[in-house]
């Protein structure tokens, strides 16, 4: 007598899960514009690779024979799969169950997929839809007391971070414990228009602060993923998000023990783009499209931005060099003249963290007249943000090259690498450096010479003028102060050749950094 | 960004105003400059319509979001 039976059982049940639900919640669910969580797994992993695990987790009903009659299924939808190959972790809310609310979850899969992660050395992708595990008040009505809050599995959320890539996806109206996983990643995204993400919803708000709100208003991407910098990107529909995933984790590797994996390159190493000799306008107070100029220089349409309307002075993005995965950073003078800013610099040192703990090398293309200065920048802290920053890139060992195409200024510029390491850089001839721009600092360091002057404006412009004319990069490279100053065009090359040496050290750099990477 | 209201991309001085009130512009056409850390940043229009009021001169100092110029759509 084999076990066929309960074999024929266990495909039933597992049919029973993929109807969520039910016909009616899933309608209402594509009416929203949204996906349901299968579909959204379907579509995110490569074609049939994808193998849940409890599938047989739900609400069962048994009649009075005690005969199992059927089940909704758990609201959590759990398993591996596929990325271009590689396995992943994927866990999604069902919010066609019991809104994607805790309780309807049934055990703690959740937790169980960050444990699989963890312990598997497996990137893990989150699709969030509904509170994501956090709780609802109905529960305070079936249990008949409340508990004390503990985010559950926090402990493996937090340590993900050095270990493993976490990626979330808001993909509909998040708040409370579903809203904080969300945060708790290295890459975050949500769609425009059928996302929110709160602290807590309209209702909860206007109980709390007596604001009335829309769900939109409250937390749409146009506050996250704009001016608070709680989401990284934004995304127009969920197609958009689960290609903008996939691209994020081909850059990665599967965790701090491996090395990012090269790609079979496309572009040639020893391109040298013409547009470089001149994309730095000569007047100073213009400036470019630090865009056109990065893409220019990297793997052909590798740039792969994060964060990007989000601490906009300052552009970070993965990408590739010659195959071979790579952090970039660039200031956009377009932006508040690139100056970092305390947004600018938040963003600054997550992507840095993210860098060094999965091991990407950096480049940096500086061009840095310094922190923001005025007395709005003074009241948002820039200086703190700024100096953990400078933190961030002085605990950094990742290899990193610097590519001086312009200003270096203050304290912020002299963060540009960790300057008393090997600081490996090149400037261009559009190189300008200091720890003052020479107007403004003038007027700091002669004061009294200027103030006692017949003419003080004219004192002052004759200063000026002195000064200016010792700024050359040429008079800092014959003391050595500029290890190399480069043809723009010869870029490309000398990192393509960096990149080989950077990759050949990696096997030495593996594993968790000292620092753990911070949400 | 509110219809109709060009704002300031960030802090920083008004260096030129480059429309007058009647002009009419398009979405990307660059209407003032400010200059910020010692760069010039051309704000441009974000859609098109004819200018109505300009709320500063030149010299002026602005914080970002300030209204800069309002376009009737």
């Amino acid at each position: 007598m084999s076990w066929q039976p309960e074999v024929d059982e266990l495909k039933r049940r597992a049919e029973l899960a993929k109807v969520m639900g039910g016909p009616e919640n899933i309608a209402r669910q594509h009416a929203g514009g949204k996906l349901t969580v299968r579909e959204r797994i379907e579509r995110l992993l490569d074609p049939g690779s994808f193998h849940e695990t409890g599938a047989l987790t739900g609400k069962p009903t048994y009649d009075d024979t005690g005969r199992f009659v059927s089940l909704i299924p758990s609201n959590f939808v759990l398993g591996t799969g596929r990325i271009e190959g590689r396995r992943v972790v994927v866990g999604g809310d069902d919010f066609t169950v019991r809104g994607g609310a805790a309780d309807g979850a049934i055990g703690y899969k959740a937790g169980y997929g960050e444990l699989m992660a963890r312990e598997l050395h497996l990137p893990i992708v989150r699709l969030v839809d509904g509170s994501g595990g956090g709780g609802s008040v109905k529960t305070i009505e079936e249990r008949k007391r409340t508990y004390v809050p503990g985010n559950p599995a926090w402990d493996v959320v937090v340590a993900l971070l050095s270990e493993v890539p976490v990626i979330s996806a808001c993909l509909g109206s998040v708040a409370g414990l579903g809203a904080a996983r969300v945060c708790a990643s290295h890459f975050s995204l949500m769609v425009k228009d059928t996302s929110q993400l709160f602290v807590a919803g309209p209702p909860v708000v206007v109980r709390g602060v007596g604001e009335v709100v829309t769900k939109e208003e409250l937390g749409g991407s146009h506050i996250h993923a704009h001016g608070s910098g709680a989401v990284d990107n934004e995304v127009e529909s969920e197609e958009e998000a689960f290609a903008a995933i996939r691209q994020f984790l081909s850059y990665m590797p599967q965790s701090v023990w491996q090395i990012p994996s090269r790609r079979p390159p496309d572009d040639d190493p020893n391109r040298r783009e013409e547009a470089l000799l001149s994309i730095i306008p000569r007047n100073k107070r213009r400036g470019y499209d630090v865009r056109k100029l990065v893409s220019l220089v990297l793997d052909r349409d590798s740039f792969f931005e994060i964060g990007r309307y989000y601490g906009r002075p300052l552009v970070t993005g993965l990408a590739r060099l010659d195959g071979y995965p790579v952090g970039v950073l660039a200031s956009d003078p377009l932006q508040g003249g690139g100056g970092l800013d305390a947004p600018a610099s938040e963003k600054m040192t997550r992507f840095i963290d993210l860098c060094d703990t999965f091991h990407l090398p950096c480049v940096n293309f500086v061009d840095q007249p310094g922190f923001l200065l005025g007395t709005v920048a003074e009241r948002a802290g820039t200086i703190r943000a700024g100096v953990r920053a400078l933190a961030a890139v002085y605990q950094a060992t990742v290899p990193w090259v610097s590519i001086i195409v312009r200003r270096v200024f203050g304290v912020a510029g002299a963060a540009h690498a960790n300057t008393q390491r090997l600081n490996l850089r090149y400037a261009w001839p559009s190189g300008n450096w200091g720890s003052l721009p020479i107007e403004g600092g003038v007027m700091a360091a002669y004061k009294r010479d200027i103030e006692s002057a017949p003419d003080p404006e004219a004192r002052r412009r004759e200063l000026e003028a002195k000064l200016d004319a010792l700024q050359s990069p040429f008079r800092t490279a014959e003391v050595f102060g500029i290890e190399e100053i480069i043809d723009p065009r010869d870029t490309r090359p000398l990192l393509c050749e960096w990149v080989h040496t950077a990759y050949e050290i990696l096997p030495a750099e593996l594993g968790p950094k000292r620092r753990g990477c911070r949400p | 960004m509110k219809n109709g209201e060009v704002r300031s991309p960030g802090v920083g001085k008004v260096i030129e105003i480059l429309v007058a009130v009647g002009a009419y512009v398009i979405a990307g056409d660059e209407v003032i400059v400010i200059e910020s850390m010692k760069m010039e940043i051309p704000v441009t229009a974000s859609h098109a319509g004819r200018v109505a009021t300009i709320a500063v001169a030149p010299g002026d100092q602005v914080q970002a979001d300030d209204v800069l110029l309002i376009i009737t759509v």
